[in-house]
């Protein structure tokens, strides 16, 4: 045996054993001599430094001991066993679906919510790894939780914690279905399904077969008897005699037999409330409050009983209208000697409400020989006919529309083109040319009638019912042709059926303009004796004043829509602005044929506003309306368990400290790692000893 | 005339101080009229007190106004400003020889010219002024004594030798208020000595009547300690110690502070003034500052 190298020449590295040595050698040298007064203090401070050095080095011993026990720990992988009290029900095998109740009957008695929440994380924690699960979130709609069905525990215990109550029905039925499906597309064979509610649904599920592999398990989670009061119904309603405004609110108690009394209070804003003792009957009770003077336009209130079990629903907003006349003040061009032949005789009898006619139009003729002065504003509406000299009112009117009123001008055989564009040039939409004739200038030759109006906006929306065909047989005799570039802020509503405009409108400050290039009486064209011409006149009346856009439902309930209009103007904006401040816009590209847009924004109960903003203006007000919390969930309506059973075979329902089912209340196994303990364990370790060296240093 | 220039005495120094004067807090005993306020009553100019008027008292101190005012016969009294016999106690101790200033070449140079100075001052004002200088090999004591040839005596007994061994503070504290009576008696030293006697003894001294300064000098290295590599700490009085100073630096500031003003409080417990003076520092300014306070 002999040893071999072979680069023997690489043997002249060992050199380099030179270094270390002089390192030594020169590493070493006498410690240098420093003449001192007194070492007193010196050894003073040298014994304490090393006192505490000597408990330091302790530490440090212990810290690295703990490190190194750690980290060998670590590698083998420790876990701790140890029996929980699940969940009725839980089986840590099979695929998990969590229905989370978020009703608004959930908040009741402090919050069921969170009980049922901490029973969904201790479920998602009870399974074994790898084990599907979800959670999904009903009330009145139903929302499958990110990321839906996955072994991952992490993502469903966070969106568990981001889960916040609803104020909307219980829709036990709906909820079910989803979670079917789900688990169809899933293809999940064995699962079991949670409904973690309180016991009341709005909406009961429909009988349905489920897979024998799927389990449902219904808790129960209510706490016990629970008492809620609330405002079940409202109602508004004017004296015509007195014009008192008169409400009637109905108060319902969820438990049959409560004969208590309901302090009831309504409050106006700006501090106005008024309360009233609604004795219950049967759990039922009225109260009225009449308002003697009614709040003027749309105002917001709220009814609102005692705190009692259930929160959510003790607030209830409503809207007031004040039964507010509408003033139409219609200013006659043309008298005559024969009533009928006054350019206004047609208007004035299509505005004049008829004996038990809820129309709140109260028109007033005067002629504009006799009117000196136009006064008013916002709300008010003011229609000038075929006046054959504007100029004396002219200042007037523009001051009128700036301040918010609504002009509505028809022309007729008096007016001069050029007199009205030099009297009237700031408010017309588009100028006057001159006057046309069609059919030999009377309506019953002519061939000129109306094109098929905008259903969308807000003037001709009642037209969607009936009458649109009616505008095409209408006949024009005469007519004021118009400059084909509109004025600023100026659109064509309706157009003549050879294109020329006859219905235009300007917005001119906070007010509108709307200009009719015909007549409104007989002379020139035969609308007034047309059937549309009364809903017309209306509807020309009305959306001058700015009511149309409040028509309609103003109440929905949480989880509801509401159809909402919107401008028509170019560049204008719409949104509602939420109880809590939240601005939900609509956009025009979601409207319907009708032109409003359905808003589904109604997860918070409260008063809603519709915001309509034009471009260069300021947002206006457009519409109020109220969100309530669901009727049928105040009533806190028991599901009931015979109900359930029946409704869903095979269901397990666990409450009232009894089960009916299958199941028993168990106990799971739970396995946690310590491995992530003993790392972070290490990481404190060598943090401290970090910590020890470096105040040495 | 006290003119200042005197072998051993920084003239400089003298004439920062020459317009300072040198107040006893306390009354003090003298045979001769001073500066220094005196318990005697009666032949002085200084208002006192009154005392109701006794057989015996002189009628010429009978105060009118009362009096007339009061219907009482009261008598003024009056406080004699007295000389002070002074003695100065110099540490000329090994620690003493410890100086890394500029201005002073040790701490003994520093106590040496204070003390002198203060003598300065004190024999300026009519005070008489005697001095003990202590060091390893025992005490010397010059008596007090007035007049312009006192201060070179003094300034001669200094300079005999340089810093030699342990003082002895106590004892020779003790021999040294043993001398002084009820004077004025003005410790000089960077007070390091292990023993503390010193302390009582000079609480001792209060309670007879006596007043007591001291001054302790202190260099900027041993208060601030800025020494950074291993070395071998040698004592001036013995002793010695290798140590890393970046491992003990800020334990022994901490020390250093706190012995510095355990000192300061016992020395006001004992009723004496004290006052730590940095070397560093300019002594004439230093002194004045002192002597204002």
């Amino acid at each position: 045996m002999g040893l071999e190298l072979a680069a023997p020449a690489l043997l002249g590295g060992l050199a380099l054993l030179s270094l270390p040595i002089v390192a030594h050698l020169t590493g070493y040298r006498e410690l240098a001599a420093i003449g001192f007064p007194s070492l007193r203090l010196l050894r003073a401070s040298q014994l304490k430094v090393r006192r505490r050095r000597r408990v330091e080095s302790w530490i440090l011993l212990l810290l690295r001991l703990l490190a190194v026990a750690a980290l060998v720990a670590a590698f083998a992988r420790p876990s701790v066993t140890w029996t929980a009290r699940a969940l009725p029900g839980l089986d840590p095998t099979a695929t998990t679906l969590i229905l989370l109740d978020v009703s608004a009957s959930m908040q009741a008695d402090g919050s069921v919510l969170d009980r049922a929440r901490d029973d969904a994380k201790s479920l998602v924690e009870g399974l074994d790894p790898g084990t599907l699960a979800a959670v999904l979130a009903f009330g009145g709609t139903s929302t499958l939780l990110e990321p839906g069905l996955t072994a991952d525990r992490g993502p469903v215990l966070r969106a568990l914690d981001e889960v916040e109550p609803g104020f909307g029905a219980t829709d036990l039925d709906r909820a079910l279905r989803h979670a079917r499906q789900v688990l169809d597309d899933a293809g999940e064979g064995r699962a079991n399904v949670f409904v973690l509610s309180d016991g009341t649904a709005t909406t009961l599920p429909s009988v349905a077969v489920w897979p024998e592999t799927v389990r449902v398990h219904y808790h129960d989670l209510r706490p016990g008897p629970l008492v809620n009061r609330s405002v079940s119904a409202v109602s508004v309603s004017s004296d015509k005699a007195s014009g008192d405004l008169t409400i009637e609110a109905q108060v319902a108690s969820s438990d049959a037999r409560d004969d208590g009394v309901v302090p009831l209070k309504l409050s106006l804003g700006e501090g106005v409330e008024v309360v009233s003792d609604v004795g219950l009957v049967a759990g039922r009770g009225t109260a009225n409050f009449t308002l003697p003077l009614p709040p003027e336009g749309t105002a917001a209130a709220t009814l609102t009983v005692p705190p009692d079990g259930l929160p959510a629903d003790d607030v209830r907003p409503l809207s007031l209208s004040g039964d507010d006349e509408l003033p139409v003040l219609l200013v006659s061009g043309d008298g005559g000697s024969n009533p009928r032949d006054d350019e206004v005789y047609y208007l004035d009898r299509a505005l004049q409400p008829g004996p038990g006619s809820p129309s709140r139009i109260r028109p007033r003729v005067v002629t504009a020989e006799e009117i000196t002065q136009i006064t008013g504003g916002a709300g008010d509406v003011v229609f000038l006919a075929n006046v054959a000299d504007p100029r004396p009112l002219a200042a007037d009117l523009r001051a009128f529309v700036e301040a918010g009123g609504g002009l509505m001008l028809s022309v007729g055989s008096r007016v001069d083109p050029d007199l009205w564009n030099e009297a009237l040039g700031g408010l017309l939409p588009a100028l006057f040319t001159e006057v046309k004739t069609r059919g030999a200038g009377t309506f019953e030759k002519s061939p000129t009638g109306l094109s098929l109006p905008p259903m969308e906006s807000d003037e001709f929306r009642v037209f969607r019912t009936g009458g649109a065909s009616v505008f095409s047989r209408v006949r024009f005799g005469r007519l004021i042709g118009t400059e084909p570039r509109l004025q600023e802020d100026s659109a064509v509503l309706l157009r003549y059926s050879d294109g020329l405009p006859a219905l235009l409108e300007r917005q001119v400050g906070d007010g509108r303009v709307v200009l009719f290039t015909s007549s409104l009486d007989d002379d020139w064209t035969d609308l007034p004796l047309r059937s549309i011409y009364v809903s017309l006149v209306h509807q020309m009346a009305r959306g001058l004043s700015g009511t149309l856009a409040l028509d309609g439902a103003r109440e929905v309930e949480v989880g509801g829509s509401l159809p909402l209009p919107l401008p028509l103007a170019d560049g204008a904006e719409a949104w509602v602005l939420a109880p809590d401040g939240q601005e939900h816009p609509l956009e025009p590209g979601a409207a319907a044929d009708d032109g409003r847009v359905s808003f589904r924004q109604t997860e918070q109960p409260g008063h809603h506003r519709l915001m309509w903003k034009r471009a260069g203006r300021e947002p206006q007000l457009k519409a109020l309306f109220s969100v309530l919390v669901p009727t049928a969930e105040s009533a806190l309506t028991a599901a009931g368990r015979d109900a359930l059973l029946a409704a869903v075979p095979g269901l397990v329902f666990h409450g009232d400290g009894t089960e009916t089912g299958l199941d028993a209340p168990g106990e799971v196994v739970r396995t946690a790692s310590l491995v992530p303990g003993l790392l972070g364990l290490l990481v404190v370790m060598l943090l401290g000893e970090g910590l020890l060296l470096g105040r040495r240093a | 005339m006290i003119r200042g220039r005197q072998q051993g005495v920084d003239p400089g120094l003298l004439d920062e101080v020459r317009q300072a004067t040198a107040s006893a807090r306390q009354v003090v005993h003298g045979a001769r009229l001073g500066i220094h306020r005196s318990r005697l009553r009666g032949g002085g100019s200084e208002f006192s007190d009154y005392k109701p008027y006794d057989v015996g008292d002189d009628p010429r101190h009978l105060d009118a106004k009362v009096l007339a005012r009061t219907d009482r016969y009261v008598v003024r009294r009056y406080e004699s400003e007295r000389q002070v016999s002074a003695t100065l106690l110099l540490d000329r101790s090994a620690s003493m020889s410890f100086g890394t200033t500029t201005d002073v070449a040790d701490k003994w140079e520093a106590a040496r010219s204070l003390a002198l100075a203060l003598a300065f001052v004190l024999l300026r004002q009519g005070d008489r002024v005697g001095l003990s200088v202590v060091d390893g090999a025992g005490a010397t004591h010059r008596p007090p004594r007035g007049g312009e040839r006192q201060l070179d005596e003094l300034a001669m007994a200094a300079l005999q030798r340089p810093p030699t061994g342990d003082a002895g503070l106590g004892e020779a504290l003790g021999e040294v208020l043993a001398r002084a009576g009820r004077g004025l008696v003005i410790v000089v030293s960077d007070l390091l000595s292990d023993d503390e006697q010193w302390l009582d003894a000079l609480g001792v001294h209060r309670a007879r009547g006596g007043e007591a300064w001291v001054l302790q000098i202190v260099d900027p290295a041993e208060r601030d300690f800025p020494y950074d590599e291993p070395a071998r700490f040698v004592g001036l009085e013995g002793g010695e110690l290798s140590l890393n100073p970046r491992e003990l630096a800020a334990q022994y500031r901490t020390e250093f502070a706190a012995f510095c003003e355990g000192v300061r409080k016992r020395c006001l417990d004992a009723g004496a003034r004290h006052a730590l003076i940095d070397s560093s520092e300019p002594l004439g300014r230093t002194l004045r500052q002192f002597l204002e306070s």
